[in-house]
This record gives structure tokens, C-alpha cells and sequence, in this order.
């Protein structure tokens, strides 16, 4: 097997075995984002030297005979909105095209604890808000079992990149389904961890509310170890949880479904959907029966009205962080950008404070009435067919609310409701595309989600799967 | 003034009609899930609240 082709797990194994270098692994990136990326437009910016550089400090360390961390010399590449001190993050942005921040991302910095090495920044929407992956100022980003169709956003390059074998995994950020929807679309696991579980600090903000920091990845024993590298508290964010971080390596590294109840989320999930969607849904509840998971059936309760209250949450945290540039530069922001935006002025103080009043009320309930049936909770990522780059290239006309609300329709409820998601490949496809579930847990319940998905990934070889490009 | 001339937020700034229209629908929307779901008992809620629902709803073993 090429070097790209290992796992996240399996090159930090050889590096730290001294089967090849950090310095090998790093050049077989480089050379493949060379030949690929072109085709993907993945990769906003490719850091040749910062990643040669960071794979010889690793290659030095070992020499040493100094101890290595977890990830020592794996390559990542990040959406292109974590905050490195120096270095340029656009936040896939006009606005931000030269904007050099003066501190480092929390999530970067532990990355680079734990031995990382950085490739470069990943194309994104225009500042996180899009479920599609256009981009007006830097281009859309393609996904790479179909260049024709999108990838789902707004973490678009972490998903185009770490699925092309680009990277050995990225971060993604998740205000309304933005890290599960490019982890579906293009056939990865990919965590939207609880809220408050990864610090924000350093990470260009969209929502206070509902944004988390997570992984996309190939595997999940591969996810675990990156949200292990970057989950537990902060001082910088003063709203990172308290409560210890479990060993989420461990949890995947054991793998279990026997007995495990999971709860069939239907009603809501099943609407307006499309029928290939829900029958790769079906292929994935079938292979997690077979991996010794017991169904039962679960009233998810009115997640509508769950959306409704989200809205004016992410539409009027948005607005405020952007008010100064949208009334500075308006012609700066793409279209779609900006009308949402708009929405977010128009919404009173008391819509705004409601739907966070109702907040902790509703997802009590939800957790108890849920979690009382069902240990984890299948949902659908995303209920369609993988549209086309060009059928969703909408801009801000009528039709965008349409797309944005259909494809994120599934995922959005869980940012409210604060509750961790790991979404991964289903087993049957979806029009010859991936399909994709979402295992939903209940707070701070990411190991579970670990130790079960590990389970259904043994029973299913997802991660064997792989675009020909 | 009509909606497509409306230069809310800032002075000078137009509104997209579309966006507004959109606005208008999604805050129908949210009034009446707060309509049809809230009462009286939510009259000690904090937002701030939900730090204390999230550490009681977590699993004591991590797992």
C-alpha cells in the first residue's frame, strides 16, 4: 500500500515503529495534493515548507530518542478558519484573503502538541455558512468520487482532502451539520463532538451557540485520536466543559455493539426524503443488527420546531459578528452570505432570547425521553441524493433556502440540541454515491459513539472504500 | 417605506427583498413554536442554564 493510502493510526504507528519518516509521509502528500488537488480544488493554500520543516522536528525528536506524541508526523490539513499565529487564515473569505492572525487555535496548538504537521489550509464556504461547498471567491470545491457534485460544506476541502487521500484527516467546524455533511458526502467519519466538549478559542466564530471544533477522518479508531488530541477544557475559551475527557482511543479500539439499543429516528427524518437515502439508511440499522445492536423504535418528538428555534440562534450571532464588514464592505460578501446575514438583523431581542430560554428545557426533555428508550440515536446525515455543484449553485436566489434547509434538514436539530454526532458511510449507496448516518449520543457521550462505530465499521469495511481519481 | 427600500440596519444599506422575505417567514416560524411550546414555567429559565442541563445529562463514567 502507498503511504497515502494508510490510515491516520497506521502512519503514526510507522513513524513512531520507524518503518518510514515523518519526512516520507509528508512528501508523499505533498507530491499527491500536487497531482490531485487540481482536480478537487481542496486545498486553498498548500504550506510546503511549514509541513517539511514540522515532518524533520519529528524525524530529529525520534532520533533523539525523545518520546513522540500520538501523532507525531501524521500531515492534517485544516478548514482554512483555525487561527495560526502568522500564517494566513481566510476563513475562505475575500474579506479575510491576507488576514494574518496574531494567536494560535487552541485546536491547532494541541494538534501540534500531540506531533502533527500542518499541509496547509482547506477550502471552506465563505465564512462556514453552507451546507453545499461553493465558494465565490476562491471555487467551488469537488468532491472526489464525483467532481460533478458537491461535497457538502461548509468544511468542504476537509472532506474533498482527507477522502482524495490528500491529508490523513482535518478539522472541520459544525454550526448546523457543516463537519457531518462533507464527512457523508464523501464517504468519511466525521464528528460534530458536544457543545462546549472542544475549545473555540482560535477558531473564526459563526454561531457562540451551536459551533463545535471536530475531525473528519478515514476511520474511526482515526477520529478518536484527533478529538482525543483536542477535547477537555480551556482556559482561553472560558465556555470548554469542565468534565474529563474518557479515553476515546480506547473506546474505538474496542469495538462493541452487543446489546447496544439503537433507536430509530423516523418521522421528521423520513420527510420530504428521498428513497435511496433511506434505504442506504436501512443497509446501515441492518448492519449494525448484525454487529449485535438491538432496534427499538423512538418518538424523536418535534424536531420542526427545533429547527425554527435555531434559526434566529445562528442568524443573529452571525449578523453581530459581521456587522461591522457588512456595513463597511457589503460588496465583499458572496450573496448568499450576505442575504443570511440580513435575516439575522431582523430577528428582536426577545425571538433571540426565547429560543436560548427554551434551550436547556428542551434538551432535557429530549435526552431523557430519548435516552430512557435508545443508548444511540440513527438518524440520516442527510436524507437526498448528492445533488450536483451546478443544480445547487443558487447563489441568493429563492431557491437557495430551499437547498440549504433540504440538506441540512437532518443534521441541524443536533447543534441545538447540543448533543454529539459521529456520522459515517453507510454500506449501500445512494445513487452511486455515499450515503451517510449519523449516530447521535447523549452529552458528552462521544466514547459510546466511538465503541459502537468501531463495531459497525468492522461489520461494514467502509474505510476500504475509495475514490478513482 | 416599503420593504425593498427599507436601509435597516445601518443608514444607507438596502436590504434584499428576497432576504427579507425570508426573515419574515423564518420569525413566523420561531413565534410560533415559542407560542405553541412556552409557559409560565419557563419564567425561571436562564440561557446559561444549559451548562447545568449538559453536566447532569452526561454519563458518570464517561462512557
Amino acid at each position: 500500500m502507498s503511504l497515502t493510502g494508510l490510515t491516520l493510526a497506521q502512519a503514526a504507528a510507522g513513524v513512531a515503529a520507524g518503518e518510514f519518516t515523518a519526512t516520507e509521509l509528508t512528501e508523499a502528500a505533498l507530491a499527491r495534493i500536487e497531482a490531485v488537488n487540481p482536480k478537487l480544488n481542496a486545498f486553498l493554500r498548500v504550506e510546503e515548507e511549514t509541513a517539511r520543516k514540522g515532518a524533520a522536528a519529528v524525524d530529529a525528536k525520534r532520533a533523539a530518542g525523545e518520546t513522540l506524541g500520538p501523532l507525531a508526523g501524521v500531515p492534517l490539513a485544516h478548514k482554512d478558519m483555525y487561527y495560526r499565529a502568522g500564517g494566513l487564515t481566510t476563513c475562505g473569505s475575500r474579506i479575510r484573503r491576507e488576514f494574518r492572525p496574531e494567536t494560535t487555535s487552541t485546536a491547532l496548538a494541541r494538534l501540534a502538541e500531540a506531533g502533527a504537521t500542518y499541509l496547509g489550509g482547506l477550502n471552506m464556504a465563505e465564512f462556514a455558512m453552507g451546507p453545499t461547498g461553493h465558494n465565490e471567491h476562491f471555487g467551488s470545491c469537488r468532491n472526489p468520487w464525483d467532481t460533478t457534485r458537491i461535497t457538502g460544506g461548509s468544511s468542504s476541502g476537509s472532506g474533498s482532502a482527507t477522502a482524495a487521500r490528500l491529508c490523513y484527516g482535518a478539522l472541520g467546524s459544525d454550526t448546523g451539520g457543516s463537519i457531518r455533511l462533507p464527512a457523508g458526502f464523501c464517504n468519511l467519519a466525521g464528528m460534530k463532538p458536544t457543545q462546549t466538549r472542544v475549545s473555540r478559542f482560535g477558531a473564526m466564530g459563526l454561531s457562540f451557540s451551536l459551533d463545535n471544533v471536530g475531525p473528519l477522518t478515514r476511520t474511526v479508531l482515526d477520529n478518536a485520536l484527533m478529538l482525543a488530541a483536542i477535547a477537555g477544557r480551556d482556559p482561553l475559551d472560558p465556555t470548554s466543559a469542565r468534565i474529563p475527557v474518557p479515553d476515546y482511543a480506547a473506546a474505538a479500539r474496542v469495538p462493541g455493539a452487543s446489546g447496544v439499543r439503537v433507536g430509530v429516528a423516523r418521522g421528521f427524518f423520513e420527510e420530504d426524503a428521498d428513497e435511496p437515502a433511506l434505504a442506504a439508511r436501512d443497509s446501515a440499522l441492518a448492519a449494525l443488527v448484525a454487529a449485535g445492536a438491538r432496534p427499538v423504535e423512538v418518538d424523536v418528538g418535534d424536531m420542526a420546531r427545533i429547527n425554527a428555534l435555531s434559526a434566529p440562534l445562528t442568524a443573529s450571532e452571525a449578523a453581530t459578528l459581521h456587522a461591522h464588514w457588512l456595513r463597511e464592505r457589503p460588496q465583499d460578501y458572496g450573496a448568499q452570505m450576505r442575504a443570511r446575514c440580513e435575516t439575522g438583523f431582523r430577528f428582536s431581542a426577545v425571538d433571540y432570547l426565547s429560543a436560548q430560554q427554551f434551550r436547556p428545557r428542551i434538551v432535557t426533555e429530549f435526552a431523557e425521553r430519548v435516552f430512557s428508550v435508545c443508548d444511540v440515536l440513527l438518524a440520516p446525515t442527510f436524507n437526498v441524493a448528492t445533488p450536483t455543484i451546478e443544480e445547487t449553485d443558487v447563489g441568493s436566489s429563492q431557491g437557495f433556502e430551499a437547498v440549504i434547509s433540504r440538506l441540512s434538514r437532518c443534521t441541524r436539530p443536533f447543534n441545538y440540541l447540543t448533543l454529539p454526532g459521529l456520522a459515517l458511510p453507510t454500506p449501500e449507496a445512494v445513487l452511486g454515491m455515499p450515503g451517510s448516518i449519523q449516530l447521535v449520543g447523549r452529552p458528552f457521550g462521544e466514547a459510546a459513539l466511538y465503541r459502537l462505530g468501531a463495531a459497525y465499521e468492522a461489520e461494514t469495511g467502509f474505510p476500504d472504500r475509495a475514490p478513482d481519481l | 417605506m416599503s420593504e425593498t427600500e427599507r436601509d435597516e440596519p445601518f443608514p444607507g444599506y438596502r436590504y434584499d427583498p428576497a432576504a427579507s422575505a425570508r426573515a419574515d417567514r423564518a420569525q413566523a416560524v420561531l413565534r410560533s413554536a415559542v407560542l405553541d411550546h412556552g409557559d409560565g414555567s419557563l419564567f425561571d429559565t436562564e440561557p446559561q442554564h444549559i451548562e447545568t442541563a449538559l453536566a447532569r445529562l452526561a454519563p458518570e463514567d464517561g462512557v
